[in-house]
Formats: C-alpha cells, sequence, structure tokens
C-alpha cells in the first residue's frame, strides 16, 4: 500500500509542485525557529531547518515520509531569508538588483519507520536586471514580498526583473521537484 | 455566561488582535456561528448588535430565517449540494464554500433567474485533508478563471478551515498560507475576482486569524456556548 507523504510546510507553492507531480500528500506545517545559528553555513543552515520541519511535522500528526524543505537566498555572503518589515523588503531588494545571486533549497524527508533523513541542498543562481526604485516600492505595496526568502518570488510579480536563470526553476519556487521526487522514490515514498 | 456578554468578549479580543498587527478594528467582522442553534438565540444576539449569521445547513437556514428579522444578514457557511442552491437564492448575502465549478454555476443560474448576483468566497483546503471541502491550491486559479465568466456571481475572496487544534497557534501556518494564496490571485490580476475577503478563524483561533488578515470570522460555542439544542 502507498505509504502517504505529509508536506510539513503551508506554502501553497510548494503544494502546487508537489500536486503537478502527481504525488498524493498532506499538508502539516511545523513552525520552528528560522535563525540561524552564529557562522552557520548556509547549506548547514537550510538542512538543518528542512529536517527540523520534517522532525517537527512527524510529531504532530501519523504517517510515514514527512517532507521538510527551506529556501533562502544567498547574496554577497548574506543569508537572506523573509523580510521582517518593509524597510528590510526594500533594503534586500536594492541589494539583489543587478548583481547574480543564489537560491539555496533544502529538503529533507524523514522516515519514521527507519527514523532517519534524506537530505540535499540545491542551488540555482539567479541574475536580476536593475531595479528601479519604483519597481521596489510597487512590488513591495503588493505585499508579494513578505513571506517568500529575498522578499521576491519568481512565478509571481517578481517574473519581469528576473532576467536568466542558471538550474532548476522549482528550486527558487521553493522546492526543486525533479531532486525531491528521486529522492521519494530513493527513500521508497513512491514507487520506484 | 449570557449571550450579550459573550459578544462583548469576543468583539474586545477581535479589537486587540487587529491592533495588535497594525489593522483597522473595522476591518474584520464577526459571523456568529449559528447552526443547531433555536432561533430565539439568534434573536437574542441580533438584539445585542450582532449583524452577521452563519449557517451551515440549508434547512434550518430557510426555517430560523422565516422566523426572524428581515435585517439579518445570512451566511452560508457549510458544505452546499447543488440540488439544494434554489431553496436559499437570494437569500444568503454570502456563500463561504464554493469549491467546484458545477456548484458555481449553479448558483449562478439561480441568482440569474432572479435578476441578482451573489457574493462567494471560494474555499481553499490548505491541508489537503481528504474530509475538507475546497478545492487545492494547485486548482485555485484554474477555477477563478471559470468562475469569473459567470454573470451572476462575484468572487469576493477565499475561505478555508484548518484541521482541528487543541493549540490556538496550530493553525496560523494555514492562515498565513490562505493570506499568501489571495496575494497570488490579486497578482494574477483575473477580471472581475476581488480579494477582499478572508474568511478564516473559528472559536478557538480567531485572534490569530486576524493577526494573520482575517476579515471574517466564523464564531460559535465561544458566543452561543457549548449546549447543543435539539
Amino acid at each position: 500500500m502507498k505509504e502517504t507523504i505529509i508536506l510539513a510546510s503551508a506554502s501553497p507553492r510548494r503544494s502546487e509542485l508537489l500536486e503537478s507531480a502527481g504525488i498524493a500528500f498532506r499538508v502539516v506545517p511545523a513552525d520552528i525557529d528560522e535563525e540561524p545559528l552564529p557562522a552557520e553555513e548556509p547549506v548547514d543552515h537550510v538542512l538543518r531547518l528542512a529536517e527540523g520541519k520534517a522532525r517537527g511535522a512527524a510529531a504532530l500528526t501519523e504517517g510515514r515520509f514527512f517532507l521538510g524543505a527551506d529556501t533562502i537566498v544567498l547574496c554577497d555572503g548574506e543569508i537572506m531569508g523573509k523580510p521582517k518589515d518593509h524597510a528590510d523588503a526594500e533594503r534586500m531588494l536594492k541589494k539583489l538588483s543587478g548583481v547574480p545571486h543564489e537560491v539555496v533549497t533544502g529538503f529533507a524527508i524523514f522516515d519514521r519507520e527507519r527514523d532517519g533523513a534524506v537530505v540535499e541542498a540545491v542551488r540555482t543562481k539567479v541574475f536580476f536586471k536593475h531595479l528601479r526604485d519604483e519597481e521596489i516600492q510597487d512590488y513591495i505595496a503588493t505585499g508579494c514580498p513578505f513571506d517568500k526568502a529575498g522578499g521576491y518570488a519568481i512565478q509571481g510579480g517578481a517574473a519581469h526583473m528576473v532576467q536568466k536563470i542558471d538550474g532548476s526553476y522549482t528550486n527558487v519556487v521553493g522546492l526543486p521537484l525533479c531532486e525531491v521526487v528521486a529522492a521519494l522514490r530513493v527513500i521508497g515514498a513512491l514507487a520506484a | 455566561m449570557s449571550i450579550a456578554e459573550n459578544i462583548g468578549k469576543i468583539r474586545e479580543r477581535m479589537t486587540q488582535a487587529a491592533k495588535k498587527a497594525g489593522r483597522d478594528p473595522g476591518s474584520v467582522r464577526l459571523v456568529a456561528v449559528s447552526k443547531t442553534k433555536p432561533a430565539a438565540a439568534v434573536a437574542e444576539a441580533f438584539g445585542c448588535g450582532q449583524q452577521i449569521f452563519g449557517e451551515n445547513y440549508v434547512q434550518e437556514l430557510v426555517a430560523k430565517q422565516a422566523e426572524l428579522p428581515k435585517e439579518i444578514s445570512w451566511h452560508f457557511i457549510g458544505n452546499l449540494q447543488s440540488n439544494k442552491v434554489r431553496q436559499i437564492a437570494g437569500l444568503v448575502q454570502l456563500i463561504h464554500s464554493v469549491d467546484r465549478l458545477s456548484l458555481a454555476r449553479e448558483i449562478d443560474r439561480q441568482w440569474g433567474t432572479l435578476g441578482k448576483v451573489c457574493d462567494i468566497l471560494v474555499q481553499v483546503n490548505i491541508s489537503r485533508e481528504e474530509t475538507k471541502g475546497g478545492t487545492s491550491s494547485g486548482e485555485l486559479l484554474g477555477l477563478l478563471g471559470e468562475v469569473a465568466q459567470l454573470p451572476h456571481l462575484r468572487v469576493v475572496g477565499l475561505m478555508t478551515m484548518p484541521p482541528f487544534f487543541d493549540d490556538p497557534e496550530g493553525a496560523r501556518p494555514y492562515f498565513r498560507a490562505l493570506r499568501a494564496l489571495s496575494l497570488e490571485v490579486e497578482q494574477a490580476g483575473i477580471p472581475g475576482v476581488e480579494m477582499r475577503e478572508l474568511s478564516m478563524g473559528m472559536s478557538g483561533d480567531f485572534e490569530a486569524a486576524i493577526e494573520e488578515g482575517a476579515t471574517l470570522v466564523r464564531v460559535g460555542s465561544a458566543l452561543f456556548g457549548e449546549r447543543e439544542y435539539h
């Protein structure tokens, strides 16, 4: 019998991606502290949070496989999470303007039966055009930046700001679908 | 505790939650969930200034409405079968629970025969629990695109029912997700689709919902008490 997969994130974007792959799942988000540890490397950070979310959801509900994910934007050495306020969003978007940055998503699939997790981090390079101040202000006014790492979503009102990407597109959206599906097969959550 | 006292307390908590989030308290409305409560209880709450009542069952709504003042505003918040739509046509101001095109088409048809337009919310099943109604996040935009074509129906927002949690914070991520979805819909700019209402939050968690952007909270047991009437 197919085991149900639990997505440990309430992000509609991740939900949409998994759904598009035809995967059956439930959503049980786990709320955890997302602050980076002192001197924590970006990849270590996203993997720790992804596994924390997966295990956190396992503590909340029944099921066998728990998928957690965390996405950050990495620009000039700074780990950008979700902007705290208007000024923070403005600062992030100004910094991203006209320079390449990396989107790093870590994901973890926790298997309750084996009490272990498969983890992986995927990196995509994103090239923003130069943003005019009013473009930044208009975009912040939509409210969209506030629940997105780096203050933007590639599939929404910020799509026109992206000149090109190098790597996985779904990774920038928040879940590297190709890698996640492969890992779900490896761990036995999907038929091989 | 009396219904009057309960309403006063709920309104006070709603105001505090709105202020905490930097929102105008006037932007959040209370829907008193009156399913299984007698018309007398509704009349009492209406006498205390409560304007909007939410019902889950068609027959119950029709029966109570016949007994009560016309100034009351009724919302339909339960699972709605297409073959029952005719009975509430023109009688409710908002339907919170539209989750499929066939239902939207029947609402459009019934309101059309009256020459009126029905305001609706689209229910989204963020948790993807099989026991819950609602469209999925992924299907939402497609459904809205179709529903927007119907002339006697106007989409004014979204509704969700999170899974049940003892902890009032448990549902917060689902509330946040619904608000994020409504922003995505606004960005998509579908003509005729407005995103001014977010119906989310119940007796146990309406403060968290207001902090996350709710404009309609559906409160039953905290207002009328737990007792069931039969």
